[in-house]
């Protein structure tokens, strides 16, 4: 019997996955928390084989983080990052924290049941993009990497100028990589359209740390 | 060929008068050559040149004479006289053509030349001021507009640049001229509405120490930074109502979720009463009445799990670090004259998580006291552990270093203190909730 650990805030995805969850022989429940922070206590009494892990939690914790610490002390533990959000960095970073699959909780291909089933075969489950959403007239597949880096400072809240710091970019490249976002989307300011980028939870404000700042935490 | 003398009255006389005339251009270039002071080289060909026209031009009215009057005739007269006529008119041309060309370099040259008048004339046309002292301000160079600004701005002809940099820098505005700036490079507004400012640097030449004091217009400069400033600030705004608004998301986006559960609950009761009304009024079952209990059971579970998640979150998140630690044996004792979190709780969860953890893993503790005390509009808090193992220190990892530098971005500091359990003590301002 594979133990199950579920981690997520959200109480209709919660029990859509203790349903999956308890319809199967193979699996068992051990907690359903709502706090990724706590997750590593959790698994301390190794009684945890499979984590079911939330991305965006209780007080803005951040499972991929809590995950990643998991991984490094308990790397038999097998974790499977679950999400609504079509942020763009969330596979990327689920991939460097060492998790072992991915699963879209709407528009997920394969069931979870599945995902589970082939993750503790051993396999490594990640779904080819991030699903596609509709920013203004353009899609979030039409951004370039820097406009991204770019998109992604503004929506922390940095101004134009401290953007550019943080890039290590002129002034002047910020406002174009901007000016080029705002031609694709057709939103007439910047302020419109991070709100749009937030509210679809394309980026999430402040859940990621900027990237000089991860290059420093990695030093 | 015929020579001088042969010729007609009328073509000598012309020969003549161009000759006249050749030697007079000649020696003025001579002048202006000898006057300019340029190498004596220079003046050498004009010199031979006016020499040769003035004998040649002597000898020939000397024949003229003898050939009309009948005087006595000198032998270079005669010599003279009776050579080609067309080797005077040669070196007429090339004394002529000489002459020209002279004059012509000479124009060029004096035009080339920077001089003190065409410094002056240069300075003069400058569009800003400029002035030149020396070490004690006696003006060496001062331009049109330099002297036109200090006079308008000090009210009086200045003579010395210290006493006009003095006066521009203790000028308050007068007569419509508006200060600025208090620093040191006074500006002003003038009474065009133009924006002049004042600065003065010190130059080292030849060892000798100048002072140069410059007025630049700056009105377009100054317009747009008046322009970019108040830009600015309106930029600043719409980033704070921003940045409030995305931390408001969040919280939108939970009150969304609340909303749709309360819809879900009413919906699903809504078909639970009428399914129950169906089947004991009308008695007409759609549905077995086990399937009915089924229904009002999912349904109640469902009214009780959303009850519990409206409390505040917060709560949740203790309480399930409190179970965590309880499942591995520890167990959470709070302590203190407060229980507020101060408006820090994120940290102090953090702060408490990281003390439980270490405290299982690494002190075997089955008890961790948390202490809060608020004194002097600060927290102080200390996490404690009752653990068994001596541990004389501690090597911070991501975790604790991460906590300390979110303390420590919050106003606070983080201690770790060993020996007889480990002790973490945090101090933290206290957060004005809103």
């Amino acid at each position: 019997m594979t133990r199950v650990l579920i981690v997520d805030d959200q109480r209709t995805a919660r029990e859509v996955m203790e349903i999956a969850v308890k319809q199967s022989k193979k699996y068992s429940i051990v907690k359903t928390i709502m706090d990724a922070g706590n997750a590593y206590l959790c698994c301390m009494n190794g009684r945890v084989d499979l984590i079911l892990m939330d991305v965006y939690t209780l007080d803005g914790e951040n499972g991929i983080e809590a995950a990643a610490k998991i991984k490094r002390d308990f790397p038999h533990i097998k974790i499977i990052i679950v999400t609504s959000m079509p942020e763009e960095s969330f596979i990327r970073k689920a991939q460097e924290a060492g998790c072992d699959s991915f699963w879209y909780k709407d528009v997920g291909e394969e069931d979870l049941l599945t995902v589970m089933d082939r993750t503790m075969a051993g396999e490594s489950v990640y779904p080819d993009d991030v699903p596609v959403i509709k920013i203004g007239l353009a899609k979030s597949t039409e951004f370039t990497k820097r406009e991204l880096d770019v998109l992604r400072e503004l929506v922390n809240g940095h101004s134009q100028k401290d953007t550019a710091d943080i890039l290590g970019i002129k002034y002047d490249s910020v406002r174009t990589h901007l000016k080029s976002i705002l031609i694709k989307t057709g939103y007439d300011t910047p302020s419109r359209f991070i709100a749009e980028v937030s509210h679809k939870n394309y980026m999430i404000p402040g859940f990621y740390k900027s990237s000089r700042e991860d290059e420093d935490t990695k030093e | 060929m015929i020579s001088f003398l042969q010729c007609n009255p009328i073509t000598r006389a012309i020969i003549i008068s161009l000759l006249i005339a050749a030697f007079t251009g000649l020696l003025f270039l001579l002048i202006i050559r000898w006057t300019s002071k340029r190498r004596p080289c220079s003046c050498l060909i004009p010199a031979l040149l006016v020499l040769t026209v003035g004998i040649i031009w002597g000898a020939l009215i000397d024949a003229q004479n003898n050939f009309d009057l009948g005087l006595s005739l000198s032998f270079i007269g005669e010599w003279l006289g009776n050579l080609p006529w067309v080797l005077h008119v040669l070196l007429l041309l090339v004394s002529g053509i000489y002459c020209g060309f002279g004059f012509w370099r000479e124009r060029i040259i004096a035009k080339r030349e920077i001089t003190r008048d065409s410094i002056r004339e240069a300075l003069d046309n400058l569009p800003r001021g400029l002035c030149f002292s020396d070490g004690k301000g006696i003006p060496l160079l001062t331009n049109r507009r330099m002297y036109q600004l200090a006079e308008e701005a000090t009210g009086r002809l200045c003579r010395n640049a210290e006493e006009m940099w003095q006066g521009l820098s203790e000028l308050e505005g007068q007569k419509g001229i508006e200060r600025l700036n208090k620093e040191n490079t006074p500006t002003f507004r003038w009474t065009d509405g133009n924006v002049w400012q004042f600065y003065r640097t010190e130059l080292t030449l030849q060892n000798r120490r100048y002072i140069q004091t410059t007025a630049t217009d700056i009105t377009r400069l100054y317009t747009l930074t008046e322009e970019l400033e108040k830009n600015n600030a309106a930029l600043d705004k719409q980033y704070k109502r921003l940045k409030n608004l995305l931390n408001e998301i969040v919280q939108i986006t939970q009150e969304e979720a609340i909303l749709a559960s309360k819809v879900k609950i009413h919906k699903e009761l809504g078909e639970c009463l009428l399914a129950a009304r169906r089947y004991l009024i009308l008695k007409q079952p759609e549905k077995g009445i086990f399937e009915l209990f089924q229904q009002w059971q999912e349904v109640i579970r469902f009214m009780e799990s959303t009850l519990k998640e409206e409390k505040k979150t917060s709560d949740y998140a203790m309480r399930e670090l409190i179970e965590a630690a309880e499942a591995l044996g520890c167990t959470i004792i709070f302590e203190g004259s407060t229980q507020e979190d101060a408006g820090h709780y994120p940290i102090l969860k953090n702060a408490i998580r990281e003390a439980m953890t270490n405290a299982i893993r690494h002190a075997g503790a089955n008890e961790l006291t948390v202490h809060m005390d608020i004194e002097d509009n600060t927290l102080y808090a200390v996490m404690k552990d009752n653990g068994n193992r001596l541990i004389t220190s501690i090597s911070e990892g991501s975790g604790l270093s991460t906590l300390r530098s979110r303390i420590e971005q919050a106003g606070g500091n983080m201690e770790i203190r060993c020996g007889g359990g480990v002790e973490l003590h945090i101090k933290l301002p206290v957060k004005e909730v809103s």
